[in-house]
C-alpha cells in the first residue's frame, strides 16, 4: 500500500516534467565501471557497477518508472563465451530483449581496468535520441571471452521488447 | 625504556586507528549499503519458488536456509518468508507488474559456465527525492542455472561445486536490497553494488570467516552460509 501511495505522490507531484532526467542530472551522478570481481582461478565472481568520481551517466526513466537492475554473477574464466564485448552484450540483448538493439542508439560508454585488471565495457543504450539512456550494460572480461555482469535499465523501455525474449 | 615502551605503545594505538579506519571505510553505514529499501509499512517479504524449481534433493531446504541466515539476525524488521503454492512460470525479464512478487527461478541462462546466478532488483525511481528517500524496493527475481554443478547437502561441497546454501545467503543480501540502485545511482559502500571489495583482506579473507558479501564466492567453499559482523552490521542499520 505505501508503493502505491508512493507511486500516485509523484506521479501527481512530476506530472508538470516530460522526463525524470531533469531531476535527476542535478544529483551526483557518478561514472559508471565495472569491476569484474575475479580473484583467483575457481572462484565465482560477483561482478558489479561501481562508483567513479567525476563524470558519468545517468538512466533517463519517465516519472514513476521502474529501474529495473539484472546482476549475473560469472563463473570465472570459464571458456567458450563471446570473443568480444559487442557480442556478449549482442548475446543478451538478442536472447532477452528481442528488437532492442534495433531500436536503440548504441554507444560505448567508459571502458575501465577493473582493480583486478579485468577490462570491462560499458554501453549506453538511448533510446528516444536524447543523449540520455534508458538503459546502461556493463561487460567484463572473463578469460577468453566477455560477459554481461549488469543491466541497469527503466522499465517502460524494457516492456517494449521484452514480448518473446527470455531470461 | 619508558620512552621506548610508550613511543611503541602509541604507534601501535596509531595503527589500530588506521586499520579500525581500514575495516570501517568498508563497513560503511547501512545507508551506504541501502540506497533503496523494502516499503516501511511491510517488511515481511514474502516469495516463491517458480515451477519448475526442483523440490527434492535438499534444494529447498538449503535455499531456504540462505533466507534464514537474514532472518536470523537480531534486531531486524526486515525477515524473508517462504510463501506457496509456487508461482506458475513466468518471465523475469521485466519487473512485476505486481508489487512484491519475488520469486526464485531456475532454468537455463547460458550452460554451464560463464554466468552461475542471476538476480534481479525492481526500484522506485522517485525522480523528486534523493537516493534512499522515498525509495522502495518493488520486486526481486532471482534465477539459478540449471546448468552448473550445484551441492545441496550440508556438509562440505566438492572442489568444483556450488554450494547452494552459501549462494542463497549471499544472493538473499542483495534481496534485502543491499546494493539496489536508484536510478543508476550506486551504493557508496564497496564495489556500488553491495559487495565488500575482495581486497580488503580482513573482510573478505580466504579463510572461514570471509564475509557473506564479499565479491567472490570461493568455489567449492561453504564460508558464505553464515553471516558475519559488517554483513549484520549494515542490514541492522538500513533495518
Amino acid at each position: 500500500m505505501a508503493l502505491i501511495d508512493s507511486l500516485t505522490r509523484v506521479t501527481r507531484v512530476g506530472s508538470g516534467q516530460a522526463r525524470g532526467w531533469t531531476n535527476l542530472s542535478s544529483r551526483v551522478f557518478r561514472g559508471l565501471i565495472v569491476l569484474a570481481v575475479a580473484t583467483i582461478g575457481g572462484t565465482i565472481v560477483g561482478s558489479a557497477l561501481a562508483q567513479e568520481a567525476g563524470g558519468g551517466v545517468a538512466l533517463d526513466c519517465p516519472e514513476g518508472d521502474l529501474v529495473y537492475q539484472l546482476t549475473h554473477d560469472i563463473i570465472e574464466d570459464a571458456p567458450g563465451g563471446p570473443s568480444t564485448s559487442e557480442a556478449g552484450l549482442n548475446g543478451f540483448a538478442n536472447r532477452t530483449y528481442p528488437g532492442l538493439q534495433q531500436s536503440v542508439a548504441i554507444t560505448r560508454g567508459v571502458s575501465a581496468e577493473a582493480h583486478n585488471g579485468a577490462p570491462t565495457e560499458e554501453f549506453r543504450l538511448d533510446d528516444d535520441g536524447d543523449g540520455q539512456p534508458g538503459a546502461i550494460a556493463h561487460v567484463v572480461r572473463n578469460g577468453d571471452s566477455w560477459v554481461l555482469s549488469s543491466f541497469v535499465a527503466c522499465n517502460s523501455l524494457l516492456e517494449r521488447f521484452s514480448q518473446g525474449g527470455q531470461w | 625504556m619508558r620512552t621506548r615502551l610508550s613511543f611503541m605503545g602509541s604507534m601501535c594505538f596509531v595503527a589500530s586507528l588506521v586499520a579500525a579506519w581500514a575495516v570501517s571505510a568498508q563497513a560503511h553505514s547501512g545507508a551506504d549499503w541501502y540506497p533503496a529499501k523494502w516499503p516501511s509499512a511491510d517488511r515481511v517479504v514474502n516469495w516463491r519458488f517458480v515451477e519448475p524449481f526442483p523440490s527434492g534433493g535438499g534444494w529447498r531446504e538449503r535455499v531456504r536456509n540462505g533466507a534464514s541466515e537474514w532472518n536470523s539476525v537480531s534486531g531486524s524488521t526486515m525477515s524473508f518468508k517462504n510463501d506457496t503454492p509456487d508461482y506458475a512460470s513466468f518471465s523475469g525479464t521485466t519487473c512485476s507488474s505486481t508489487a512484491q512478487k519475488n520469486a526464485m527461478h531456475w532454468g537455463t541462462i547460458d550452460g554451464a559456465g560463464g554466468i552461475a546466478a542471476a538476480e534481479i532488483h525492481c526500484t522506485f525511481l522517485d525522480a523528486n527525492g534523493p537516493p534512499g528517500s522515498n525509495t522502495t524496493i518493488h520486486d526481486f527475481q532471482l534465477k539459478w542455472d540449471s546448468a552448473e554443478n550445484y551441492y545441496t547437502g550440508t556438509d562440505s561441497p566438492g572442489s568444483n561445486q556450488l554450494d547452494v546454501w552459501s549462494i542463497a545467503a549471499h544472493e538473499f543480501g542483495h534481496a534485502t536490497g543491499r546494493g539496489a540502485t536508484f536510478g543508476g545511482v550506486l551504493t557508496n559502500g564497496g564495489d556500488g553494488h553491495g559487495h565488500f571489495l575482495n581486497s580488503n583482506d580482513t573482510l573478505c579473507p580466504s579463510g572461514s570467516n570471509r564475509h557473506t558479501m564479499c565479491q567472490s564466492y570461493i568455489l567449492g567453499s561453504k564460508m558464505f552460509r553464515s553471516l558475519e559482523t559488517h554483513d549484520k552490521d549494515a542490514f541492522q542499520d538500513a533495518y
